[in-house]
């Protein structure tokens, strides 16, 4: 057995994490648009033009990420930047808010406050980034090919 | 929140942001790869060098059978010369010396015969 393949399983949960994450906020964006005022997707959907577009973005970037978890390097980790991409648009939304010291629907809060209320974003982008590294770091080992092999177990 | 300078600022950074990570994540990747290709020649290599001295050796081996061989040849060739002793017998010790001499050679072709066949199952 690979000995690194905990490690790869490690990474794979927390895409899968990011991807539940993002599934979740497509839904909710397409089904409830009123939650377009969240500071979380300020920054999207003022990117994408409208709330729609938006959720289709994040539904879109998740499912790449969900099969970008099956292709082998280099394509698996360039699957994954549009997710990163979308964590890293939503991260600034939240440090402009942060900077304004009022929420995306103009609510005015102390900047701690906004800060301790949208931590898990920024946070999520970051290891985000670290993931992608170490997902590149661990694909592009030889062996795992242009495609991995039929006979290996583990895939994540 | 929002604005046009806002829109752009944020578009500027995450293609930046995105950017400078992919540049880094396929800077380790393509690292990994040139790294193992490497010590995967490098292994290659250290295997192919072990299996000609294994091949040298048996060539060497061989090379001093024949030579104690070819020795015990000469010698029983003047004996026959300077003694006179009977003929029959030099020569049926003779015909077995080379018998002996024949098998020799095949086994040691037959280890060279592995030697070499293991170098290619190997590479």
């Amino acid at each position: 057995m690979d000995p690194l393949a905990p490690v790869r399983l490690t990474t794979a949960y927390f895409i899968l994490f990011c991807i539940i994450v993002h599934l979740y906020t497509a839904f909710n964006l397409v089904l409830f648009p009123e939650s377009a005022g969240s500071t979380t997707v300020a920054a999207p959907i003022n990117f994408f033009g409208s709330t729609g577009l938006a959720g289709m973005a994040y539904l879109l970037v998740a499912l790449t990420a969900l099969f970008a978890m099956r292709v082998p390097y280099p394509y698996g980790v360039l699957m994954l930047l549009p997710q990163q991409a979308l964590l890293i648009m939503a991260t600034i939304g939240i440090v402009e808010a942060v900077w304004l010291g009022h929420f995306a629907d103009g609510v005015p809060r102390p900047r701690a406050f906004i800060a301790q209320d949208h931590c898990e974003l920024p946070l999520m982008c970051f290891f985000h980034a670290g993931v992608v590294i170490m997902r590149a770091s661990l694909s592009s080992r030889l062996g795992m090919g242009l495609f991995y092999h039929p006979l290996e177990k583990v895939k994540l | 929140m929002g604005g046009e300078s806002s829109y752009y600022f944020t578009m500027a950074l995450t293609a930046v942001g995105t950017f400078v990570l992919a540049a880094f994540a396929f800077v380790v990747g393509f690292n990994n790869r040139i790294t193992e290709a490497f010590n995967v020649g490098k292994a290659a290599k250290e295997q192919a060098e072990e299996n000609k001295k294994d091949v040298t050796r048996v060539g060497d081996a061989l090379q001093r059978e024949i030579s104690v061989l070819s020795a015990k040849f000469e010698i029983m060739a003047r004996d026959y010369h300077v003694m006179e002793v009977d003929m029959a017998s030099k020569v049926a010790t003779l015909m077995t010396l080379g018998e002996r001499t024949s098998q020799n050679l095949i086994a040691a072709k037959q280890e060279i015969l592995r030697a070499v066949d293991g170098t290619s199952k190997q590479s």
